[in-house]
């Protein structure tokens, strides 16, 4: 039987020199194949004596299942090798960037003015909306200013030469809703307002949110308490000092302006005014016909830029408006 | 309003800290803007007097003075000061003294004469600005005294910043009656009574404008000494309110001002003709004021006059016709109640502002003239000498302001504030602030205000004044009910924000431009003139923009002059389009984008973006705003300031809803943007665009999905869209969806025509298409192109 072992041997060194997979199935062939040489022996099984057969046979097929399995681990070694290969030959530079579309920002205000009407929304406040140019009347007047009132000196108004103006404060938006609608109402109304005035912390266009609550039992603690609520949570800091002060505003009594507790560059805390407030007067609610025995209100303003402009740290009022990119694409939140 | 705490102190002196003061007025309505130290740290300055002047020995001008510190001693001082003469009491810096410029005193020698110290002047010691010769102090202060101690130095200025209703806290009594009612205390009585006339010398008056004069008082002093010196206590009252000293009259006249809140005026009486007569203006009347401007006068100005004319504008500025000099001998003081609607505007019209228009038009306690004239006279005698004749008061008590009773609930003050709060503590807090209170009920008062309280008039405003004597910091706080937003307001801004996000999203950064710009730009965009402000900033900001584009276009420009490869803005915001009958205040959205379509970078070859890409993105947009199915393209040559051949009307339901194109190059250039497409956009939001139709839900076909190619040759000025929407128009049902893959001119194509490759997506909802059914549909198109469009198939 050394002529069985010859071909194991033969076979086994085959296997393990061949480098390739069309090899290997060669030799499958020549050994295991129909006419292969280990089949071949199969074959001359029938020349032995029945005694001798089983054991002669057991041998072969012996034979066969090494090299087979041999075949097989070689198969899966070379399979192994040509994958790790092409893997090898595909690997990329991961490290280089992405193909990059151009990042586009909101305008810190946009920010701004979404989180202020989401807070106040979360408060029952819709948004109302009213002309930037606006008359006498919905500016001034029917908010108790009338003409030649000291107020208006505080409002450097720009106007046409039909008597219409730009609106210097969205209070306007106050008298429009209250025309327009019976309590009770809870807006806000955000936009742009017109002063005519310019320097470092002055632009002739900046924008305003104002507030305007009108219903039976409201009052002053309501106020507070919306305004210390709408400044924790615009801040996301409920820690955050906040005082009401005394103050004038010919369309409110009691006026309030807000001031929050701000550290400056050198950790000194100092107030900073943020909002004016007040309890809707008697005057306006007179001139909207909203029966001032039955109802009162409540009405706050604030400066969308100012909030941005602490809650960013911008200095400097003016980059709202050059459109920088470079300042525009920082405001990604 | 700046006010000297040591002076406020001398009226009323709580016990409580700088600080704690300005803090308590603050969060009393008088908001502290800032808390100026009078002066600088000036030790080692003293009081000394030049005993001897001799002339320098090499220089002209120069002094040698003999100077008398107290001291045993005297100190020699080299020194330029025009006004350096013997007997001068002044400020002595002292070797080793720091002045407030940083400059220390040491002994040293001009122009060889040993000096050792220096001689003051205001400017030098940080009193004042640009005051000239030393600074001259009273003959009575004691020598080698500190200068801080003897002139009060150290005291604080408090600049309170009062708000328009509180006129009456313009003066020191004003804001001393405030601090009495924060604290409790009383306001000092600093001895102001009559003053007793001299001579029965008066000067008649004739108040023909009653209404807008109700109180007139005048007063003669006789012999005076206008050319006295204002003494150095009162120069620095009147210092640290920011009032320049002037001469004693006038110094006098401001001091009682800034005392009391009565605006005073004096006039020379050597200079007046007859008598005086408040009346209003003629016409063409003239008047030539105090500050030097001849000013014509309008017929509703009030004016105090003689018998030759104008003398001074009432309650505003005085004339220099009438003017007090240093050679006045006589004068004729006035003090009076001017309404503030005769004095509202006035001084604005003529570009003035004064001390006393600013408190005339706020409204001056219509109850003080006397009790003012009386103070000017008391000091006017001390300071500068004469004798006064009695008081001359010309009233006319209807017309003065009516000081009418209020009537107020405790239940409004309960209801207004939210607080509890008892009868008592409302009448403590009202007295405290001078009003009378009378209780009509357990739960109701009356209560009359003081006359200086002009902005005390219905209940409300005394809520206020509760709430600010409470303090606001006392209040409660209470949470609103809750309520349910208003569904459809919501939508509206909420789309609006969609869009926005969505612009981001694409690479577009949101631009805030102004809504005024050059009339020129606007000029560019639109036919119809833009409205014009009347009084704007610049002519660059003085035309109410009729499209976004301009200031875009600006905002592009700024940014590609800053090396930016790629600009991609967008903004929110409205255009003012005049129309007959009024102006139309419309919401858009509007872009601009130019430069690379992407950011360089190895993986994507370099291009200028076109006008396809920005279509692309509106086209992602509308899909994502849901009226993509609506949205039709209508090629125009009618846009202003767009280029012609590439400019497209964007439309819903055949109403316009917006624009593409690329900008006119002649449009570019006057904007200053390089010649390369420049693509502006610009969308309405309103209902149409913002209000999508609701979202149904569609079943889909599960069968098998083919597609069939086609090119074929049309004319070239055949559009797409037409192609798109006859094979739509044929009501195929299993025509799915059409994707145009290519586009061809060029060899092969006759000249004038185009090849279009079109992508048919065919599917049947009812089961799998066979090749007879899609070869019988395909038919059908390339036959209806051929007659419709005479469209051949490419290489058939």
């Amino acid at each position: 039987m050394s002529e069985l072992e010859d071909l194991l041997q033969q076979a086994t060194q085959e296997i393990e020199a061949t480098t390739g997979l069309k090899d290997l199935d060669a030799i499958r062939v020549r050994y295991l194949g129909k006419k292969g040489l280990v089949t071949e022996q199969l074959k001359s099984l029938g020349k032995l004596s029945a005694e001798e057969r089983p054991a002669a046979g057991q041998k072969i097929n012996e034979v066969k299942q090494t090299i087979q399995s041999k075949l097989e681990s070689k198969t899966s070694l070379l399979e192994t090798a040509a994958v790790t290969e092409k893997l090898a030959s595909e690997t990329i530079d991961v490290t280089l960037p992405g193909r990059r579309h151009a990042v586009g920002t909101l305008h810190p205000v946009t920010i701004a003015l979404h989180k202020i009407q989401n807070l106040f929304q979360q408060y029952g406040f819709d948004v109302a909306d009213g002309p930037e140019i606006e008359d006498d009347f919905h500016n001034f007047e029917a908010l108790n200013i009338p003409p030649h009132h000291p107020a208006r000196a505080m409002h450097d108004t720009f106007y046409f030469d039909d008597g219409l103006l730009l609106r210097t404060h969205t209070s306007s938006v106050q008298i429009r809703t209250m025309e327009n609608s019976a309590p009770p109402i809870r807006i806000i109304a955000p936009g742009r307002v017109y002063r005519c005035d310019s320097d470092i912390t002055h632009s002739p266009m900046f924008h305003q949110v104002e507030g305007l609550c009108v219903d039976e039992d409201v009052n002053f603690a309501h106020l507070k308490g919306l305004v210390i609520e709408f400044l924790h949570a615009f801040f996301e800091n409920d820690q955050l000092g906040i005082r009401f002060r005394p103050s004038y505003f010919p369309f409110t009594e009691p006026s309030a302006e807000v001031d929050i507790a701000w550290q400056d560059d050198d950790g000194n805390s100092n107030w900073l005014e943020v909002m004016g407030c007040g309890m809707v007067h008697p005057n306006v609610f007179a001139q909207v016909g909203i029966d001032n025995a039955r109802y009162r209100g409540f009405a706050f303003g604030l400066g969308v830029e100012r909030l941005a402009m602490l809650y960013y740290g911008v200095r400097d009022l003016r980059m709202f408006y050059e459109n920088d990119v470079r300042f525009l694409n920082q405001f990604t939140a | 309003m700046k006010i000297s705490e040591n002076w406020l102190r001398e009226w009323v002196d709580p016990k409580a800290t700088s600080e704690e003061l300005a803090e308590r007025l603050t969060m009393a309505g008088l908001e502290l803007d800032e808390a100026i130290p009078a002066a600088s740290n000036l030790d080692g300055v003293i009081v000394a007097r030049i005993d001897a002047i001799d002339v320098h020995p090499n220089a002209d001008r120069l002094k040698v003075c003999q100077v008398n510190t107290g001291a045993s001693k005297l100190q020699q001082v080299v020194c330029g000061a025009a006004n350096a003469r013997v007997g001068l009491v002044a400020a002595f810096a002292t070797e080793g003294t720091i002045l407030p410029s940083g400059v220390k005193i040491k002994a040293t020698e001009l122009r060889g004469v040993a000096s050792c110290g220096m001689l003051c002047s205001s400017s030098e010691l940080g009193l004042d600005e640009d005051a000239e010769g030393l600074l001259e102090l009273d003959e009575n202060l004691e020598l080698g005294k500190s200068l801080s101690s003897e002139l009060n130095l150290n005291d604080i200025v408090f600049d309170i910043d009062l708000t328009p209703n509180r006129a009456d806290c313009l003066s020191v009594q004003g804001i001393a009656r405030e601090v009495s009612a924060l604290y409790q205390i009383a306001v000092k009585d600093i001895g102001i009574t009559a003053v007793d006339n001299d001579s029965d010398n008066v000067f008649t008056i004739e108040v023909e404008a009653r209404e807008q004069c109700p109180r007139y008082c005048g007063r003669i002093v006789r012999d005076i000494n206008a050319a006295a010196p204002t003494p150095v206590w009162m120069r620095e009252r009147l210092r640290r309110s920011g009032i320049r000293s002037i001469s004693i009259i006038v110094d006098i006249c401001n001091y009682v001002m800034l005392e009391l809140g009565q605006p005073m005026h004096a006039f020379d009486l050597d200079k007046l003709s007859n008598k005086i007569t408040v009346r209003l203006a003629q016409a063409k009347e003239n008047l030539h004021l105090l500050d030097g401007r001849e000013v014509q006068l309008e017929p509703d100005n009030l004016v105090i006059a003689d018998a030759k004319g104008a003398l001074a504008l009432a309650g505003v500025m005085g004339g220099s016709a009438s003017a007090v000099e240093f050679e006045t001998k006589n004068i004729f003081l006035e003090s009076a109640f001017f309404a503030p609607l005769a004095i509202i505007g006035k001084a604005r019209k003529y570009g003035l502002h004064t001390e006393s228009s600013h408190r005339f038009e706020r409204g001056v306690d219509p109850e003080l003239a006397v009790t003012a004239i009386n103070r000017a006279t008391e000091l006017v005698k001390k300071f500068a000498g004469g004798n006064a004749g009695p008081v001359n008061e010309v009233v006319d008590t209807s017309r003065l302001p009516k000081r009418a009773e209020i009537s107020l609930e405790l239940n409004s003050i309960r209801q207004i504030l939210g607080i509890e709060i008892d009868s008592a503590e409302v009448t403590q807090m009202l007295e405290s602030l001078a009003c009378e209170v009378r209780a009509t009920s357990a739960t109701e008062f009356s209560i009359t205000p003081p006359s200086y309280r002009f902005d005390l008039t219905i209940d409300t405003d005394l809520v206020e004044e509760i709430a600010r004597m409470r303090g606001y910091d006392q209040m409660p706080t209470a949470q609103l009910a809750i309520r349910q937003n208003n569904v459809v307001a919501a939508h509206r801004s909420e789309a609006i924000y969609a869009l926005q996000q969505n612009l981001a999203g694409l690479g577009y950064s949101e631009a805030v431009t102004f809504s005024f710009t050059e009339k020129n730009y606007c000029d560019l965009f639109s036919s119809v003139a833009a409205k014009m402000l009347s009084n704007p900033i610049s002519s660059e900001m003085s035309a109410m923009r009729t499209s976004l584009w301009p200031g875009l276009c600006l905002a592009a420009d700024y940014n590609l002059k800053r090396q930016q490869p790629t600009v991609r803005l967008f903004e929110v915001g409205r255009k003012y389009i005049v129309q007959p009958g009024g102006i139309n205040q419309v919401d858009v959205l509007a872009g601009v984008a130019t430069g690379d379509v992407y950011p360089r970078q190895w993986g994507l070859p370099a291009r200028a973006l076109d006008f396809f890409d920005i279509k692309g993105d509106l086209e992602w947009l509308f899909a994502h705003m849901g009226i993509d199915q609506r949205i039709s393209y209508q090629p125009t040559k009618e846009i202003m300031g767009l280029h012609p051949g590439k400019t497209m009307q964007i439309n819903i339901d055949l109403e316009c809803i917006g624009v593409l194109g690329v900008l006119h190059p002649n449009v570019a250039k006057q904007l200053n943007l390089p010649n390369r497409d420049v693509v502006v956009f610009e969308i309405m939001l309103n209902d149409k665009t913002l209000r999508a139709p609701q979202t149904l839900f569609r079943v889909w076909s599960k069968f098998p999905v083919m597609r069939r190619d086609l090119s074929i040759v049309v004319d070239e000025a055949v559009p797409v869209q037409d192609l798109l929407e006859k094979l739509y128009s044929l009501q195929i049902k299993e025509l799915q969806d059409i994707v145009v893959f290519a586009l061809y001119q060029g060899k092969g194509i006759p000249e004038g025509r185009k090849s279009v490759s079109l992508g048919l997506i065919l599917q049947d909802f009812s089961s799998t298409l066979t090749d007879q059914q899609v070869e019988q549909i395909m038919t059908n198109i390339i036959t209806q192109l051929a007659k419709s469009f005479q469209a051949e198939l490419r290489n058939a």
